[in-house]
């Protein structure tokens, strides 16, 4: 028998020996790995917060309202996911070198990409599970049972990471072919959140410095203060454009190519929308006084349109006010025959429009173009934009007591500037007895709301009590079909009580459970406090 | 004296007189050339001709012999009728019978392995389209799942006593000594048997594709020195569903949408108002009425069948050629889910010079099948959409357009106007072999297979528009882009095969018969997808049509096996029995240090029936053996070709990096150099026994298969990154014993037969490497079967006394043991605490409740003729398993796609506390884990088939030139018995809904010969 005859070879693969020559080989490695930045994901994440409810039993609300075990699935896809692409990663940072490249520097700027972007997958790991394996070599398989490092060395090893790698990449907008490529300004902006969430707060003021100091982001605007925060989670802020200066890093998507569902999503017709903006988020907007509702004399709640009025113009811009375009088609109001106007809840479940459980509906990050397709909405992801590298300065600021109002003014002021809202002044703070922190807090969650960040924001600021609250929406009186909520659990004072039952343990539920299906595989990874 | 009848008295004395007639099969009502027919007590005789016919002079009252090899001898006594049809019994002493094994023949009787086989008698006038179907229920051991009867795509599930590995279980299929062929595909009419080699005795010698047991599939051939027959078989017939859901109408499943809502604190969502007109139907456009599984599903579907063959032979060669035509029409409404399959196969047998004899076997097959763009499937398509949509949306608003309320497209505008989804292919086999005989009981052959296919599959996926029956204006797109994608699919197999025989007996007590062989074989495929989208036109859906979005992909694979093997058989005195195989095989899947292993079984056999203290029993018994055999196979199906390689392969379509769509490259997963099949080690003891003159036939076997080195896709630790390695580990053992009795008689004109096989297989998984299990709805469980059932025990349904009640809230708190987090109320199901914690945890308080894996399968068939009538019952069934229907397919309300069923109206309410279902909770699935509560008993008995035929007097005939002729009615799938979830089969896979129903058929059809 020949041996020949069996020495086959795979026919549409490549086998290793033969990859890892050339900058061609490279780009196609990095390629694949930009591929685990998450895409609508990241918008899940909200479901775990306190800025929105996605009513059915999904794994975010479990999670969230704190009913949940080890075993749950969703626990096991993020640290699989996350270690997917962290395996890429290694893989190319241990060939990279042997490939060649003419201009040596090319091939450095790549694998500084792919740095940042095990940085980011790190980042993930270790605010939700804390102490996790560093991982930073390709593992055999023999290699896969140690135990999980601290928490604080895997922050200390993404911080230098995107320091090294900011160091490498260039300081440009990435356009052209390049779009959507991380640069330095995306390396040491995400440095500065990573910073920011661990309490690093000079880490964070220095890497947010920087990235400001770049002057290469500027907000986002359209010129119309009324729509440019809106218009960013629309077509029209889209990085392809190219008229947006704001977006650092984006999961990008392709018209008919590579699509995703959130518009529909936020506002699906004939069904209910996953996602129902709370109270807790709906009441956290100022007015335009600057004061909160419960302190301001222009806030009213006479009414459902009243809730709108006078408030942040961000409020509208997130949250669908009366009168706005949607894509939800029939509304709660009997009355109203334009499909393609909001102006009134709808409660009912009866397929001719998008049902709300709280009474509210989200606009930002719709493009009502998308609405009534399933998954062909292209808008990108914000995964991370100047604002809240803004947001991160003023804070990092702030918890290192050295926040003055010119630091306000270069941060959150631009923020409040661009969609016409009155500034924030310490000194008006301080007379109108509102509390500095607090109110750098709400300008976090106000801005960055549906963006992902408020439940690793919660719980770094230990705020897990909010996660045990009831979630509510609008008050029940306040509904026009008043049929459709007859039947409606409300509170004491009227509100709608749109779930129940939710728990949040300190400090079990400050971290997630290391999965259970992990556990059994390595008991030596041991397992989170109180799980 | 009436000058017709042939008899006349002359002088008191009756003349004789010629009788002629015809001798056919009992069972197959062909005739039987070579059949002696003599008259009883006298010399005279005389022999059938080819075509069956004899004639003979004889007188009334007289009575004819006839004696045929293999048939049971029947007497005739002789009326005044001259021509007669006779048909024999086929003998059940299959003593003489010739078994097809592997790389050649043997004797029934000097067998030392378990084969079982069937022959094209248990096949024909059946509506089965596969291969596949006609086994099941035939044979002890062999366990057929049919688990979609979609049209062209029939599956079925094969397993040769249980399931050996967590692999692919699949059996190694042999057509004319060609390994690898597509039973699927092969005209059930071109059979003339099947073998099953089921112990490592007479399967050993296919090594390392051996482990899931083999079936060697034998076409027809022509018979040297017949003259031509052409024979036509074909009949038409009608499919209808075995099980269909029920859905609501409307007004019930608002009434029960509300209660569900009402149930978990949330608003009803219609009134009394919405629910009186949906009820009186004066709004069709948004409170229709339609019962979406009645739109979806036909009543029935047409199935036809035609089969059109030519064989005889002369002196030294034989011919054999067919065409078959197969056409199944669909059960989906539109005109989408159809097949059609063309069959033709020529087999020419030559005996070139004195000692060299050729075999030519071409088969060609033309087949397609076609749906509609949206699929269908576990969890998809059109039927499974039929589950999850309101009634309350019409199918055709009253302007004309197709109805759209909301939530999602309308099945019924998507399989007509959606686009379809055609597959076509050619697939091609080629089988040539020549035989030379060197010397006296040496032989040489060597042959050479090739199977080739070439298939086409369009997918046209088509925009649907549905427009406001208001105001015209366009409401919702199902496929908002138009999209066609071409496919195409390549494959190509060759084998080349030598072998070596030597066949003598020494001393007339010597049987020594030996084998050796090698063989090398290739597999090389390559698929090639093309899409584009923005056809110009939806009328014609051509690839060339599309404007924008030219995307392309494509994959190839490739295999190879070489090897050795032998056999040597030994006889001594035909008493005792001695066989020894081996097989030498090496891999391409394997890397190159472990590449090649050696399997061997040894087996014997002991004739006790010869022996001479039989001698006096032997007029009761006639013959007895116990055979016993011992032995190893393998499984080199390890899911990829090159898991000991490291590769790296593409990613399509990651991030769109530049706005271009871009292609990545990355690892493809991680390789093990050291892995190497699964060994499966076979024990089998057997008992065959003949008695009463060979009416009574019993065959026993026991066995224990033990699978090592399973090759085990092990779960890592996830920091790993990538996809697990499959690695040699774990064990699984199956345990078993079988049992066929046969019995055969002819009294007179009357002959029957009954044959029934029983079987039961323990599945146990032993060993999985040292590798914690990981817990699912099915798991892989030390101790259990493979994928067996995992949840909790349900108790019953909670009732409000098992609550207390706090009057002032009016809040329920459960006093059993709950799940945290669960909004336990009366109606929902209470589990049993197994730990006794207190609380009911999916970590402590789950255990195995079930297995899928059918245990205690039989069949049972009963024929009976009577002149030229027959009729035969064949029943089979299941005596133990267990399903799973779970989602929209079992359950109401539990998202917005999951509308009630009938069996739902039972639900748990305080009115009706002893519900078959809990109460109903609007979008919350907590009772619906999985619990014993759900899992299903698929045990099931069906008559699977049942036909009457009855065979046109020969008279009538001959004067049409035709030679035999049978007309029948057959139904295959006539009733179940089973307490399975009433709206799908028991055969159906764990599933969501959505399968294609399982079909019963009843057909009517025609068989003649013409020489």
């Amino acid at each position: 028998c020949s041996e020949d005859y069996l020495d086959r070879v795979p026919l549409d693969a490549i086998v290793d020996e033969t990859f890892w020559e050339n900058e061609d080989q490279l780009i196609l490695a990095v390629n694949a790995i930009y591929g685990n930045i998450k895409a609508k994901n990241t918008v899940d994440f909200e479901n775990i917060g306190d800025n929105t409810l996605w009513p059915s039993t999904t794994a975010y609300l479990q999670i969230g309202s704190g009913n949940f075990n080890h075993d749950l699935a969703t626990l096991n896809n993020e640290w699989r996911n996350m270690y997917a692409g962290i395996r890429q990663c290694n893989n190319f940072l241990e060939n990279y070198e042997q490939a060649f490249v003419a201009v040596p520097e090319r091939r450095e700027i790549l694998a500084a990409e792919v740095r940042v972007i095990r940085a980011y997958l790190y980042s993930y790991l270790s605010e939700l599970f804390g102490d996790v394996p560093l991982v930073t070599t390709v593992l055999d398989i023999d290699e896969l049972y140690g135990g999980r490092d601290p928490k604080e060395q895997v922050v200390e090893f993404v911080l230098t990471e995107l320091q090294e790698a900011a160091d490498i990449l260039p300081a440009e907008i990435p356009s052209g072919n390049d779009l959507g490529r991380i640069r330095k300004g995306a390396a040491l902006g995400l440095k500065a959140r990573v910073a920011l969430y661990n309490g690093f707060y000079d880490v964070a003021e220095v890497a947010s410095q920087e990235v400001m100091n770049l002057g290469l982001y500027e907000l986002y605007s359209n010129g119309d203060p009324s729509t440019s925060y809106n218009d960013l989670f629309t077509y029209s802020g889209r990085q392809a454009r190219g008229n947006n200066r704001e977006t650092m890093i984006a999961r990008l998507h392709l018209e008919e190519i590579n699509r995703h569902n959130l518009s529909r999503e936020i506002q699906v017709p004939d069904q209910n929308a996953r996602f129902n903006p709370t109270k807790s988020l709906v009441d956290s907007y100022l007015c335009i006084d600057g004061l909160p509702i419960d302190r301001s004399p222009l806030y009213s709640e006479e009414s459902y349109e009243a809730i709108f009025e006078n408030r942040d113009p961000r409020m509208s811009q997130t949250i669908l006010a009366p009168g706005s375009p949607w894509g939800g088609r029939f509304d709660g109001n009997p009355d109203n025959d334009d499909p393609s106007v909001y102006t009134a809840p709808k409660f009912r479940s009866d397929r001719r429009g998008s049902v709300t459980v709280t009474g509210y509906y989200f606009t930002k990050y719709v493009e009502p173009s998308t609405v009534h397709q399933v998954t062909q909405d292209v808008n990108d992801i914000h995964v991370l934009r100047y604002a809240e590298v803004l947001l991160t300065y003023a804070e990092a600021k702030l918890e290192l007591g050295s926040l003055t109002q010119s630091d306000l003014d270069i941060s959150i002021n631009l923020l409040r500037e661009r969609v016409g809202m009155r500034p924030m002044v310490i000194s008006e703070l301080q007379a109108n007895q509102l509390d500095l922190r607090e109110e750098i807090r709400r300008e976090r969650r106000v801005e960055l709301a549906l963006e992902g960040q408020r439940y690793f924001d919660i719980k770094r600021w230990r705020q897990g009590d909010l996660l045990a609250e009831d979630t509510k929406g609008v008050r029940r009186d306040l509904v026009l079909a008043q049929d459709e909520v007859a039947n409606v659990q409300v509170d004491s004072d009227g509100y709608v009580v749109a779930l129940t039952n939710r728990r949040f343990e300190d400090p079990k539920n400050y971290l997630w459970p290391v999965p259970l299906v992990q556990l059994e595989r390595n008991p030596v990874l041991g397992q989170n406090p109180g799980w | 004296k009436d000058a017709r009848l042939p008899f006349y008295e002359i002088n008191g004395l009756i003349q004789q007189a010629p009788y002629t007639g015809r001798v056919f099969d009992g069972d197959s009502n062909e005739t039987i050339p070579g059949v002696t027919v003599n008259i009883k007590g006298t010399q005279n005789g005389t022999v059938t001709e080819i075509d069956g016919s004899f004639e003979i002079d004889a007188q009334p009252g007289e009575t004819l012999i006839i004696r045929a090899m293999g048939y049971t001898t029947q007497e005739v006594v002789l009326t005044e009728e001259t021509n007669l049809d006779i048909f024999l019994a086929t003998d059940s002493r299959q003593l003489d019978e010739v078994v097809v094994v592997g790389y050649g023949e043997q004797k029934r009787i000097n067998l030392t392995g378990a084969v079982s086989t069937i022959g094209a008698n248990e096949m024909r006038s059946r509506p089965i389209t596969t291969i596949g179907e006609a086994l099941q229920g035939q044979m002890p051991g062999v366990t057929v799942r049919n688990t979609s009867a979609q049209p062209g795509q029939r599956g079925n599930e094969i397993r040769i006593r249980g399931i050996g590995t967590l692999g692919d279980a699949n059996p190694l299929v042999v057509i004319d000594g060609v390994p690898g062929g597509n039973l699927n595909i092969l005209n059930p009419d071109d059979v003339e048997s099947i073998s099953v080699l089921k112990d490592a005795a007479s399967s050993a010698i296919y090594g390392v594709r051996g482990a899931n047991g083999v079936i060697l599939v034998t076409t027809k051939r022509g018979k040297k020195g017949d003259s031509p027959t052409v024979s036509y078989s074909g009949y038409m017939g009608m499919q209808t569903p075995t099980a269909v859901p029920e859905l609501l109408g409307s007004p019930e499943y608002m009434e029960l949408l509300n209660e569900s809502q009402l149930n978990v604190g949330r608003n009803p969502t219609y009134t009394q108002g919405d629910i009186n007109i949906a009820r009186s139907g004066e709004d069709p456009n948004y409170f229709a009425n339609t019962n979406w599984m009645n739109e979806i599903l036909r009543s029935s579907a047409p199935q036809q069948n035609h089969n059109v063959s030519i064989n005889g032979g002369g002196e030294n060669m034989s011919y054999y050629l067919s065409y078959g035509n197969l056409q199944e029409g669909g059960l989906v409404t539109g005109d989408n889910y159809k097949a059609e399959r063309n069959n033709v196969r020529l087999r020419v047998n030559t005996q070139v010079i004195d000692k060299l004899d050729i075999d030519v076997n071409l088969g060609y097959v033309d087949r397609s099948y076609s749906g509609s763009s949206f699929g269908i499937g576990a969890a998809s398509g059109p039927i499974y959409a039929a589950n999850q949509i309101l009634p309350l949306v019409p199918v055709r608003f009253t302007t004309g357009g197709w109805g759209y309320i909301g939530g999602q497209s309308n099945p019924v505008a998507v399989v007509t106007d959606g686009g379809t989804n055609d597959f076509s292919s050619q697939e091609f086999t080629g089988n040539v072999s020549a035989r030379l005989e060197l010397f006296d009981g040496f032989s040489v052959r060597g042959q050479y297979g090739l199977i080739s296919s070439n298939s086409k599959r369009n997918i046209f996926t088509k925009t649907v528009d549905y427009f406001s029956p208001d105001d015209g204006s366009l409401i919702y797109q199902t496929n908002p882009i138009n999209r066609i994608d071409s496919r195409d699919y390549v494959s190509t197999y060759q084998t080349f095969i030598a072998t070596a025989e030597y066949d003598k007996t020494f001393n007339d007590i010597h049987d020594i018969k030996i084998l050796a062989g090698a063989s090398q074989e290739e597999f090389i495929g390559d698929n090639f997808t093309a899409s584009r989208t923005h056809l110009v036109s939806q009328e014609v859906g051509h690839i060339n049509l599309g404007t924008e979005n030219q995307l392309n992909t494509g994959n190839a694979s490739q295999n190879a096996l070489q090897s050795l093997f032998g056999r040597v058989n030994y006889g001594l005195n035909n008493k005792y029995l001695a066989e020894v195989n081996f097989r030498y095989d090496g891999s391409s899947r394997f890397s190159p240090d472990v590449r090649w292993n050696m399997f061997t079984s040894a087996s014997v056999g002991w004739i006790f029936s010869e022996e001479s203290f039989f001698d006096n029993l032997r007029n009761v018994i006639e013959s007895g053996k116990i055979r016993a055999s011992y032995g190893t196979q393998g499984n080199d199906r390890v899911g990829s070709d090159f898991a000991y390689l490291s590769t790296y392969g593409p990613v399509n379509n990651t991030f769109p990096i530049g706005g271009n769509y871009t292609i990545g490259y990355r690892e493809t997963g991680v390789p093990n150099s050291l892995l190497t099949w699964e060994t499966m080690e076979k024990m089998n003891i057997g008992l065959d026994f003949q008695t009463l003159n060979g009416r009574l036939g019993i065959i026993a076997d026991y066995y224990i298969n033990n699978t090592r080195d399973i090759l085990l896709v092990v779960p890592l630790p996830d920091v790993l990154g990538t996809g697990y390695p499959p690695q040699n580990a774990g064990m699984v053992r199956n345990e078993g014993w079988e049992l066929g009795v046969s019995w055969r008689d002819q009294i007179r004109e009357f002959r029957y037969g009954v044959s029934f096989n029983l079987s039961d297989v323990r599945n146990e998984v032993v060993s999985l490497g040292g590798v914690p299990p990981t817990f699912g709805d099915q798991v892989r469980l030390l101790g259990h079967p493979i994928d067996a059932f995992y949840g909790l025990v349900a108790d019953r349904i909670a009732q409000p006394s098992d609550f207390d009640f706090n009057e002032e809230t009016g809040v329920y708190t459960p006093n059993f043991p709950t799940i945290p987090g669960d909004p336990v109320q009366p109606g929902d199901i209470i589990y049993r605490d197994l730990d006794g914690d207190g609380e009911i945890s999916l970590d402590t308080d789950r255990t195995v409740i079930g297995s899928p894996i059918p245990r205690y399968t039989y069949g049972l068939q009963l024929e009976a003729g009577w002149r030229g009538f027959d009729i035969s019952l064949f029943i089979q069934g299941v005596g133990k398993a267990n399903g799973l229907i779970n989602g929209p397919g079992r359950h109401a309300l539990i998202n917005e796609g999951s509308m009630p069923q009938h069996i739902h109206l039972d639900r748990w309410t305080p009115e009706n506390p002893n519900a078959s279902y809990p109460r109903l909770t609007y979008q919350q699935s907590y009772n619906q884990r999985l619990s014993t509560f759900w899992l299903e008993d698929a045990s099931y008995l069906r008559l699977k088939n049942l036909q009457i035929g009855y065979t046109l007097p020969s008279n009538l005939l001959s004067r049409l030139r035709i030679n035999s002729m049978r007309v029948y009615a057959s139904g295959d799938n006539l009733l179940t018995r089973t307490n399975f979830f009433y709206a799908y089969d028991p055969e159906t896979p764990v599933s969501s809904g959505g399968f294609y129903p399982q079909v019963k058929t009843f057909i009517l059809g025609v068989n003649f010969n013409l020489k």
